[in-house]
């Protein structure tokens, strides 16, 4: 559990309060709303009359929900803006969090991981260096679109967490470690690992194979299972040039707060565990050791 | 008539004969291919110990018996006609003795902190790592190898065409206990 001093003491109870504030505020458009909307519909129903009242009635009653909706977005900004980046320059000072930008599309692209998106889009960049290793990771939305004569629908390719760190080794070819799927009929071959519990859990590809067992070490391939565990998520790494790609695929929604519950520091505590866990992925995979060729 | 379904079934056991053998001579192709991988890392690391042992010798005099033998085994490898398995068991020795070299280098500060010995220390890593990583490869292709004469039914073709299995790479004792790069190097 991390201390907290005053200010950010204070900065929570001044949330707590808008938190509060807000809630009251929704509720009470509700009850106008509500009401109102079903005033409108009994004369409605009585009158047999629709046309632009359908409309309105549909306004009225979406009306507390994007009230919802928009204190929500104000209270994240602040959240995140005003609470958890300058906590998080204090506690780790070399890391920079931007709420609203997230990992390029082309870095999302030159992992060679998924397919190209159509949409894309994401947020909570965080980015900096860790000891010596240089890493930046964000939430991530990858979407293919699907058209048809009528509509136009979107499915998801990659949701999660996406992270790109300078690997601790000098590689000229490429690897792939898939929990699923793989790289079929293409330049990339299988390459068929010792440990059986992670050849269960992964597929590797690569274009040479002496290169990916130089990168995917006993220890690191133990250390892969065990991430994959903590994250319970779907894991997928590309080992391409100077860097590892980590692709955490999970439908939750990261570095968000839950704004049902009351803020407390115990709150700020976990998301400030789950930014710390990402970061602490280099150590886990011992990026931060240097003690080949490449500095 | 009559005759297409016997050339029918000679034309299928055909292609399946040829299929197979090219598939085991692929297999055959890929262990040699491996294993001459292992000898380029060897070569490099090989090229390397002179100027490893020139730079030990004059801060660490009292490591002569260690230099010694990493000299000697290092005169037996460049031997002509060497047979495999003498190679391998020299191999094996040498990495014994340069990692028993290292562990007692913590006693040298003065080599410690030399730029050159870093530099060779860092270079070692790295061909040792490389070298790891080509056993394991020429392992998996003497699996892949191995599996292909024992299966039915590309043994039959195996025993006719005269393959042989090949013997698994033994890995050096350092590398059965896993030690880890980090512990055999102190860290720079």
């Amino acid at each position: 559990m991390i201390e907290l001093d005053s200010s950010f003491q204070h900065e929570i109870e001044k949330l707590e309060k808008e938190r509060k504030k807000q809630n009251e505020f929704a509720k009470k458009v509700g009850y106008i709303a509500y009401p109102v909307a079903g005033c409108l519909g009994l004369f409605m129903w009585w009158k047999s009359v629709g046309g632009f009242l359908f409309v309105a009635l549909g306004a009225l009653i979406s009306i507390p929900t994007l009230v919802k909706l928009w204190s929500r977005n104000h209270l994240t900004y602040s959240f995140k803006n005003n609470l958890i980046a300058p906590l998080l320059n204090k506690l780790r000072p070399g890391v920079i969090y931007l709420p609203s930008a997230s990992i390029q599309e082309q870095i999302f692209n030159e992992s060679n991981l998924f397919s190209k998106p159509d949409r894309y889009k994401g947020e909570d960049l965080f980015k900096g260096k860790h000891d010596k290793t240089l890493f930046s990771f964000s939430e991530i939305h990858a979407e293919k679109e699907h058209k048809s004569k009528n509509s136009t629908t979107y499915s998801t390719i990659f949701k999660g967490v996406f992270m790109v760190a300078d690997f601790n080794k000098h590689i000229k070819n490429e690897t792939y470690v898939f929990t699923s799927g793989g790289k079929w009929f293409s330049k990339f071959k299988r390459v068929k690992l010792e440990n059986p519990e992670f050849e269960d859990n992964f597929n590797v590809y690569s274009d040479n194979q002496i290169e990916a067992r130089y990168i995917l070490t006993p220890s690191l391939m133990a250390k892969i299972i065990k991430l994959e565990k903590e994250f319970n998520a779907q894991l997928f790494m590309s080992f391409i040039g100077r860097n590892v790609y980590i692709a955490l695929k999970n439908n939750e929604n990261f570095f968000e707060p839950d704004f049902s519950q009351e803020l407390s520091s115990s709150l700020v505590n976990d998301i400030v565990r789950e930014i710390d866990s990402c970061i602490e992925i280099i150590d886990e995979l011992d990026l931060n050791t240097r003690i080949w060729t490449k500095d | 008539m009559g005759l297409l379904m016997p050339i029918g079934i000679i034309g299928f056991a055909a292609i399946l004969v040829i299929g197979i053998y090219n598939s085991l001579v692929g297999r055959r192709n890929q262990v040699r291919n491996a294993y001459s991988s292992i000898d380029v890392m060897l070569k490099k690391r090989f090229d390397l110990l002179p100027n490893l042992i020139e730079t030990v010798k004059q801060y660490a005099s009292h490591e002569k018996k260690v230099l010694q033998n990493i000299v000697e085994l290092r005169n037996g490898l460049n031997k002509p006609d060497l047979a495999k398995e003498e190679k391998v068991a020299l191999e094996n020795q040498l990495t014994k003795q340069i990692n028993g070299l290292n562990l007692t280098v913590e006693n040298y500060p003065d080599l410690k902190a030399n730029e050159n010995f870093l530099n060779l220390q860092r270079n070692l890593t790295e061909i040792e790592s490389q070298l790891s990583a080509s056993r394991r490869t020429y392992n998996a292709s003497v699996l892949d190898l191995n599996n292909g004469l024992e299966k039915f039914p590309s043994n039959i073709i195996g025993n006719l065409f005269n393959f042989n299995k090949e013997v698994f790479f033994e890995a050096p004792v350092a590398e059965k206990e896993n030690i880890n790069v980090k512990d055999i190097f102190s860290n720079p």
